[in-house]
């Protein structure tokens, strides 16, 4: 572990704000876009970016220095907004069993001409569920397996919502694709 | 499943390392929600109504100092002559210091006596028993006719004993001494030196001491005494009567509310709901008339009418993220406290809806540029203006003048008024305008918890202060969105008159 390092986690546990503060400073941009990929809204995204780092603040006691720091934040930032969304599920008002989907031929060329804004925006407009899964499973990795012990859903739950999610995705992605070329 | 070159994977290696600054108030929340998150010996209720319980503290330590208070202060000249004269003793006792010096030269000598005496008439009982019964009885004092022959204040022969301590002797001291016994004794009696036993603490512990306030110096050059009656009941003061009868009285208060918003919003989110985006309290005033009845001494039950103003600001942040086109107004559960609105064009005229607490139309009348993520605040300020009427049971705890008066009770509020106003510009010259709210309760119900502080001024006449915690069991505003709970908590003072009931 870099001194540096060290040394913010040090001043961190001591309550020390100027840690606190480069420790923040060094994530945060990282983890606002994590938030904004689960998060409906950019309010949202910033109520789960300070409830992490208040959990980051609360349990940096916890951590243990075999992993990255930068992994144990993000997976404390992840659980975060996890637990954001159980909050809001009762204000959802869109579920997978209300979604039709539509099965598109996806262009891979489409892809291309997204940039990560554009992505964003595309993947914040999916239901909740599906989002979260989407996003546990393409980008930071998980296994189904994984994903459902983490949401408390079956592995085949899983399956399916990320199937709906890519499907919504793809539809998305290629009716903007046909608005791009009008 | 997740093949190179489809979609999981591209989103990967666009989003994985993806990178988005947040805005700089975002560290400013976090570090004002550290000390409360991090410190779990302050707890939040004490760091967010510090000033509440600042009052109470105070308004205890005021109190406690009151009850430790020497009850055993001399007299002032005003005081004095008030009260002897109410007893009628001072005139007979100058008339009878005046006979008695001329008669008793030797006792008026200091030497014969020693400080710190404990100063009785218990000893007195064969002086005593030479004189004529008749002659024992003084207004306001008798002589009993026992063996201990102890001052007794008249028509409280038996239920009172009094020891008078001498705190220093003088010369004008023993004359009064002399009179107090000659009056007990008999008119014209004089007490051996040795009836007047040495001090002795342990007489006091027999005979516990409190104020005998009529016996205090008849003259200001004269070191007091102070004395003890047993029987409370015949001190003319009217701390330990037990009050009972109608009550009126007025208060006014100020206070301060705070909101909580029922839209499924727990924990710490609540909490930034609450410090940060959904409320800003502001301070304001009721006055009021109340009126009960003390139907036992400890007990009370007070009800009233109330005028109180009520105003106050919620700020809500509005972001706009301009993007291609233009939906309309929108009303969805996103619109939910803190308002989050995408405004899809960039220029012209667009319409903003916000559920709650009214709706508010937003007019933008510049061009915002394109890929611009705008960040306004707009402030909604309602004011009320309120009937209330409460109905309150109060217990009083009473020591002597002091009553500590712990109280709940159900609060009727009725509006008389509402208005809301937009609050603040808009960097982006938004315009806004209002629709009321539909959903505004005209009616409300709230519980409230009390501790006040009366200080009795007379036995009728008490002042009053104290803290109140009300929060509302019915929702001020209502609709298929949200529901907002306000808290309250204030300080009021006032005065009481009690009827005593005879």
């Amino acid at each position: 572990m870099h001194s540096v390092e060290s040394n913010i986690i040090k001043g961190c546990l001591k309550g020390k704000r100027e840690a606190q503060r480069a420790l923040y400073d060094k994530y945060k941009d990282g983890l606002f876009a994590l938030c904004l990929r689960y998060a409906r809204c950019t309010a949202d995204a910033e109520d789960m970016l300070q409830d992490g780092f208040i959990k980051v603040y609360r349990d940096l006691h916890q951590y243990k220095p075999e992993a990255p720091l930068a992994f144990w934040i993000r997976r404390v930032m992840i659980n975060t907004a996890l637990e954001h969304l159980r909050k809001f599920k009762n204000s959802f008002s869109e579920g997978p069993d209300n979604i039709r989907l539509l099965h598109l031929e996806t262009e891979e060329k489409a892809f291309d001409e997204l940039n990560a804004q554009e992505l964003r925006r595309r993947i914040a407009e999916l239901p909740d569920d599906f989002r979260t899964v989407f996003n546990l499973y393409a980008i930071e990795g998980y296994s189904h397996q994984e994903i459902g012990d983490m949401l408390d859903i079956s592995v085949a739950n899983s399956k399916v919502r990320l199937n709906r999610a890519r499907g919504i995705l793809k539809r998305s992605i290629k009716e903007s694709n046909q608005y791009y070329t009008l | 499943m997740k093949g190179e070159g489809d979609l999981e994977a591209f989103a990967a290696r666009l989003l994985r390392d993806d990178a988005v600054a947040p805005r700089d108030e975002i560290w400013a929340r976090i570090e004002s929600a550290l000390p409360v998150e991090g410190n779990r010996f302050v707890p939040l209720f004490l760091t967010k109504y510090f000033w509440l319980l600042a009052a109470f503290l105070v308004i205890g330590l005021w109190g406690w100092w009151q009850l430790q208070r020497n009850p055993m202060q001399p007299l002032t000249d005003k005081q004095y002559t008030q009260r002897s004269s109410q007893l009628g003793i001072s005139e007979r006792l100058e008339r009878q210091g005046e006979a008695h010096e001329s008669k008793t030269p030797a006792i008026k000598n200091p030497s014969t006596q020693s400080n710190n005496q404990l100063f009785s008439t218990e000893n007195d009982a064969g002086a005593a028993s030479a004189n004529n019964k008749s002659k024992s009885e003084i207004q306001g004092f008798k002589k009993t006719d026992d063996a201990h022959g102890e001052l007794l204040p008249a028509g409280k022969a038996d239920a009172s004993k009094a020891v008078i301590r001498k705190e220093n002797a003088t010369e004008d001291t023993t004359v009064y001494r002399e009179n107090i016994l000659a009056e007990a004794v008999g008119k014209g009696a004089q007490p051996s030196p040795a009836s007047v036993e040495p001090f002795n603490g342990s007489r006091f512990l027999e005979n516990p001491i409190t104020d005998l306030s009529y016996l205090q110096p008849i003259a200001p050059s004269w070191p007091y005494y102070s004395a003890t009656l047993k029987d409370t009941r015949s001190i003319p003061d009217f701390g330990p009567k037990p009050l009972s009868g109608w009550v009126v009285g007025a208060f006014a208060d100020i206070r301060s509310t705070s909101l909580r918003i029922n839209n499924g919003r727990e924990g710490s989110a609540q909490l930034v709901d609450s410090l940060l985006g959904a409320e800003m309290a502001s301070a304001n005033a009721g006055v009021g008339i109340t009126f009960g009845y003390h139907f036992t001494p400890k007990w009370r039950v007070t009800s009233g009418i109330g005028y109180a103003t009520w105003c106050r600001t919620t700020k809500y942040p509005v972001r706009f993220t301009v993007a291609d086109a233009f939906e309309g107004t929108v009303a969805s559960s996103d619109q939910i406290i803190p308002l989050e609105q995408d405004v899809q064009s960039a220029t012209g005229i667009q319409t903003i809806s916000v559920n709650a607490p009214a709706q508010v139309l937003i007019n933008n009348t510049q061009t915002i540029p394109q890929d611009a993520s705008l960040s306004e605040q707009l402030a909604i300020e309602e004011c009320y203006s309120l009937l209330q009427i409460p109905l309150f049971i109060e217990y009083r705890h009473s020591r002597g003048r002091i009553g500590f008066l712990p109280g709940a009770g159900l609060s009727y509020e009725h509006v008389l008024k509402r208005s809301t106003a937009l609050v603040g510009a808009s960097a982006y010259a938004l315009e806004g305008s209002i629709v009321q709210a539909d959903a505004a309760r005209k009616n409300f119900l709230s519980l409230t918890a009390s501790l006040h502080v009366e200080y009795s001024i007379t036995e009728h006449l008490h002042l009053r202060a104290g803290g109140n915690y009300k929060s509302w069991i019915t929702p001020v505003y209502e609709s298929e969105l949200i529901k907002t709970f306000p808290r309250l908590i204030s300080i009021d003072a006032g005065i009481i008159y009690i009827f005593q009931r005879r």
